[in-house]
Order: structure tokens, then C-alpha cells, then sequence
């Protein structure tokens, strides 16, 4: 018998006819009744079998297209409200909220103060009664007391809510600024988010000096690493491309961190930056933030037993952006950019100079035909001893 | 689930492990913990039974591949909640599917659940079931669907009703004039009919 009533309970509750409350009641047993629960399996069994029974048909493709482009969503929406989503939103309302507490309980503070010392100025003047003291009031031993009641607030309590208000108010003009930084903030962690979740946003490689194996190569001088650094950290938008030099004021951005500082009283070699897109042949001078000191690398001696360095750089989009110093060519070398297209022609994309100071050199890059993409840079010393460094991208190399 | 009643279950006589749902299971605890590959693996595994039961209960195939997505979406949020003991990977995704049309069926309104409009669904239903092609049912299709031939008329009629469908039992019970106890019984007795015919498949 009791079996029969279980299996009469479970039927409906498979087939998602029991009310809401029927339900909960349904899986509270079926937490303390291990019969029970088979007995749902096994009706949910056979209601598979009647789901197998239909006639078999694939869902096109995108179906599975619309639900990756949905989870996708979900996911962007739940990374912005972990940054600063709902916690922070109530702990900004429970701060005003305290806030207003604190408001009411100064003014009745201040009602029970103006109730002890007795009425002040004439709107209060005519209003007085004596009361007589509840049983749960404490007595006051003194008789002159009066407790004053009134209508018309006094001009000090009127006072005292104008400044409460204005509080509140610049309360809430400050949780307006704060929720505004908010969205600003959300949405810059969500563009670096989506810059760095993109395959192949940035691509690193090294060029090496023609027939050089990679063994005998010297370690990438830290002025280098920095410089590239600094130039990654612009490529991704993290700081901006500020025009600093000596004497000339800080440019603000709103993706630079604090720290900018202007080329003057820092140990740090500025960074020159050489743009040969597009046929320009721009240089401009950049700092970068502030960093720790670094110290003066000794100057190698090139003629004598200069070792071979590699070139690092990166490509990001159709860009190769190469970094350079004078630990990996001549001070006052010339170095000169080409790139072979698939039917071997070379062209060239411009030179620059590399002075006492990194030098970071941005170049357009493909790498969108079949046979890849090349870059070939020649270094031609002041005493004319040139190197050739040599990188060639297979195809589909980069993003 | 207590460790030492999983190891009962599985060794319960005449019940053989089953490596597809347990395969199933694995992915979906994959699920739970944020995994898109393994949901994409039971998409492959699972999409065109959950699409052809959906196109079944809703008759058109836009809102059936709008119920495929919702679907998957919620086995994505609630993969952390499937218990194995309660059911199996595949009904547990199943009665979410049915869930979805479901909500769907309601949602358009039916109407009174006289007679006529039961007759009418069942004869639809009976198109359904027997006018496909074999090619488009493999071997375990048409197990069932010869599974479901086999059941007494009124029982299979009342099962395909509640379950594709949507009618309750008290619908059901007032559109033929049969007692609500009768129409409880006839379902019942057609689900675990079926559910022998799967266990016999499956061996």
C-alpha cells in the first residue's frame, strides 16, 4: 500500500505537476526516503524512453553558435559584478544609511536636549506644560525643569536639519561620483580584459643575427627589457603615448598611471620611440612611468669582442615593434628596415638611428600570405661593420 | 552521496554499470566546475535528442532550437545541483528540456481540455509517433517507439498526452471521462513498461 502511494506521489511529481509547495514537501521526503527516490528514477527512466521514441533530428549549427555567444555574455556581466558589483553597491548604501542613522539619532539627541534647557526664542515661547513624570520616566530632582512641547521647532533644531540634509545630500552626490568611477572602472577591465583574452594579441619572437645560433647570443640588457616593456605596456593601452621630453609638461591620460614624470631628475634613459608606419618616419622621446634605478650598463666594446645579441620585439596586429640598444648594435649605428614579400622583392620600411638611449622601432609587419611574412634588419656601425639580423614568420603568424 | 551506498548501488544484482552515464556524469561534474569543452561534449552527445523532443512538444523548429539553447543553458547553471543518485545524466537533462517546452506550452494557453482537443492530439500524436522514416530512428529509437506501440492504446495515449503534451492527470481524466485514479495508474504502469524496455536494451 505504501508502496502504490509513493508511485502515485511520484508520477506527477516527474511529469512537473505538483504546486510549488506540493514540490518542496515531495523532496523532503525523497531526502529521508531512499525508496522514494528510486521510485523517481525509475519513472524518469521511462519518461526517457519516451524522449529516445522521437524521431531523431540534429539542431543546425547555430544553435551551438547562439549558446557560446550567450554564455559568453553571462560571463562578461558576472566578472563586472565581482569587481564591483552588488558588495560594493551595499556597502556604499549601508555607509549612507549609517550615515542617516547617525542624522536621526543627533536630532533626537538634540529634541532631548532642547527639552532639558527649555524653550529658546519666540517660537517656542508661549508653548509650555508641565507633565508629570511616567511611571518607566526617571524623576528629576529638579523642580524647575520644564518640559517643553511644541508645534514649531526651534531655530536651532531647524539649524541643525538644514546641516543633516546638506549632509545627506553631499552623501549622495559622492555615491553618484563614486558609482560614475565605477561604471568608468568597469569598463576599462573589461576593454583590458578583452584586449588580453584575444589570441595572439601580442606575439614575441627574436631576431637573430644571419647564420647565429641562439646558444652563443648575450642575455637582453635590462635598459632593453624595460624599453620593451614600456612598449608593450602602450601597445595594450595601459599607459599612454605621452610626449615627454626635457621641459615639456606632463601629458595627461586617462589610462596612465601616476608616477608620469617629465625626463628631469631621474636616473631613467628615456625611451625613443620610432614609428615607420605608413611611410612616417616619426621619432618621439618617452620616459614611461617611474621605475626603480637602474643601474649605468657599461658601453660593450664592439670592435673588439662584441657579442652577437638577439633583437627582441613583438608583433602585435600588423605591427612588429623591435627594441634596441647599444647592447645589441653600435652606438651611432644606422639600423635599416626591409621586408621580402612572397615573390622575393624587398622593400624597404625606413630607418633610425640608436643613440646612448633604447630605442623601440614599430614597423608594419604581414604575415597574411601563404609563404608568411620576413623582416630583415641591417645595423651598419660607424666604422661600417654591419650585422644582419633575420626573422621570417611562417604563415599565419600573428593574430 | 554517502561513498559506501554508491558502492552498494553499483554492485546492486541485476544492475550493470552503466559507462555512458557514468561518462556523462564525469562531464557534467565538468560542468559544475565552469568547464565550456565538456558542456560542447554533451552538446554533441545530447543535442539532437533534446532538439527532436523539443520540436516534438512545440511543433515548430524556431522555438525549438530558442528551447535547445535555453536548455543547455540551464544544465550549464545547474550542472553544480545534479545529484546521481536521483537520476540518471541523461533523464536529468531530459526533464529540463520537457521543462523548457513546458513553460512554452503554458505560455501560448491551450484552452479547454475538452474531448475533442484530446482526440485531435492524440490522432497528431499518432502521426508522429508512427509516420517517420526508419532512417531517422537508430536501433534504441525504435525500441521505444516499438516499446510504446506495444502499450494498451488508452495507457500509451494517456502518456504521450501527459508527457509531450503537457495535460495533467485531471485533464487527461476529465477529457475521456475516466476516473483520475484510472488515468494515475494507466501513466504510471506506462512509464515503468518503458523504462523495462530501456533496461532491456541496454542489457
Amino acid at each position: 500500500m505504501a508502496e502504490e502511494r509513493n508511485f502515485e506521489e511520484a508520477t506527477p511529481y516527474v511529469l512537473a505537476e505538483l504546486s510549488q509547495s506540493a514540490k518542496h514537501r515531495f523532496e523532503r521526503r525523497m531526502e529521508v526516503s531512499a525508496e522514494l527516490r528510486e521510485d523517481v528514477r525509475q519513472l524518469e527512466e521511462g519518461a526517457l524512453a519516451l524522449a529516445l521514441a522521437a524521431p531523431r533530428r540534429q539542431p543546425p549549427p547555430e544553435v551551438w553558435a547562439g549558446i557560446e555567444k550567450r554564455l559568453a555574455r553571462e560571463r562578461g556581466r558576472e566578472a563586472a559584478r565581482s569587481l564591483f558589483g552588488v558588495r560594493w553597491w551595499r556597502s556604499g548604501w549601508a555607509a549612507a544609511t549609517a550615515c542617516l542613522l547617525g542624522w536621526l539619532v543627533t536630532l533626537w539627541h538634540v529634541y532631548r536636549a532642547e527639552d532639558v534647557q527649555g524653550p529658546e526664542g519666540p517660537a517656542v515661547s508661549g508653548v509650555q506644560e508641565r507633565q508629570a513624570p511616567s511611571a518607566a520616566e526617571p524623576t528629576s530632582g529638579q523642580s524647575g525643569e520644564r518640559r517643553v512641547s511644541s508645534a514649531v521647532p526651534s531655530s536651532s533644531m531647524t539649524e541643525a536639519l538644514h546641516e543633516r540634509v546638506k549632509e545627506v545630500i553631499a552623501l549622495r552626490r559622492q555615491v553618484a561620483d563614486l558609482s560614475n568611477r565605477m561604471t568608468h572602472l568597469s569598463e576599462v577591465f573589461r576593454r583590458q580584459e578583452a584586449l588580453l583574452s584575444t589570441p595572439g594579441r601580442l606575439t614575441f619572437f627574436q631576431l637573430t643575427p644571419e647564420g647565429m645560433p641562439a646558444a652563443v647570443l648575450a642575455p637582453i640588457s635590462t635598459n632593453l627589457q624595460r624599453a620593451l616593456w614600456l612598449a608593450m605596456a602602450r601597445e595594450l593601452g595601459w599607459v599612454g603615448p605621452g610626449v615627454l621630453g626635457p621641459g615639456q609638461p606632463d601629458q595627461e591620460d586617462a589610462g596612465a598611471p601616476s608616477g608620469v614624470e617629465a625626463n628631469s631628475g631621474t636616473n631613467q634613459a628615456p625611451v625613443e620611440l620610432v614609428d615607420l608606419r605608413s611611410g612616417s618616419n616619426t621619432m618621439v622621446q618617452w620616459v614611461g612611468p617611474a621605475a626603480e634605478p637602474v643601474p649605468a650598463e657599461p658601453a660593450p666594446d664592439y670592435q673588439a669582442s662584441f657579442t652577437p645579441a638577439s633583437v627582441p620585439g613583438f608583433v602585435s596586429g600588423t605591427n612588429a615593434v623591435l627594441a634596441f640598444d647599444s647592447s645589441v648594435v653600435a652606438v651611432g649605428s644606422t639600423v635599416s628596415f626591409w621586408t621580402a614579400g612572397s615573390t622575393g622583392e624587398f622593400q624597404s620600411l625606413g630607418q633610425a638611428t640608436v643613440g646612448n638611449n633604447p630605442v623601440v622601432v614599430t614597423v608594419p609587419f604581414s604575415s597574411g600570405t601563404a609563404y608568411g611574412g620576413s623582416l630583415t634588419v641591417v645595423a651598419e656601425g660607424a666604422g661600417g661593420v654591419s650585422n644582419v639580423f633575420q626573422f621570417s614568420a611562417p604563415g599565419g603568424f600573428g593574430p | 552521496m554517502d561513498p559506501t551506498e554508491q558502492k552498494q548501488r553499483s554492485e546492486a544484482p541485476g544492475e550493470p554499470a552503466n559507462a555512458e552515464a557514468q561518462q556523462d556524469e564525469r562531464l557534467l561534474a565538468a560542468v559544475a566546475e565552469g568547464d565550456q569543452q565538456s558542456l560542447a561534449a554533451l552538446y554533441r552527445r545530447y543535442a539532437a535528442v533534446v532538439y527532436s523532443l523539443l520540436l516534438r512538444m512545440l511543433g515548430n523548429s524556431m522555438e525549438a532550437q530558442e528551447a535547445t539553447q535555453d536548455t543547455f543553458l540551464k544544465i550549464w547553471r545547474r550542472a553544480r545541483h545534479y545529484d546521481a543518485e536521483r537520476s540518471t545524466p541523461a533523464a536529468w537533462m531530459v526533464m529540463i528540456a520537457r521543462g523548457v517546452a513546458l513553460d512554452r506550452l503554458r505560455a501560448r494557453g491551450r484552452g479547454q481540455a475538452h474531448q475533442s482537443a484530446y482526440e485531435r492530439e492524440v490522432a497528431g500524436l499518432e502521426v508522429e509517433i508512427n509516420g517517420a522514416r526508419q532512417m531517422e530512428r537508430d536501433e534504441l529509437a525504435s525500441a521505444c517507439v516499438a516499446a510504446l506501440n506495444r502499450l494498451p492504446e488508452g495507457q500509451s495515449q494517456a502518456l504521450q498526452m501527459a508527457f509531450l503534451r503537457g495535460w495533467t492527470h485531471e485533464e487527461i481524466a476529465r477529457a475521456t471521462n475516466e476516473p483520475l485514479g484510472t488515468i494515475k495508474a494507466r501513466i504510471r504502469r506506462g512509464l515503468l513498461a518503458l523504462r523495462a524496455i530501456l533496461r532491456e536494451y541496454h542489457g
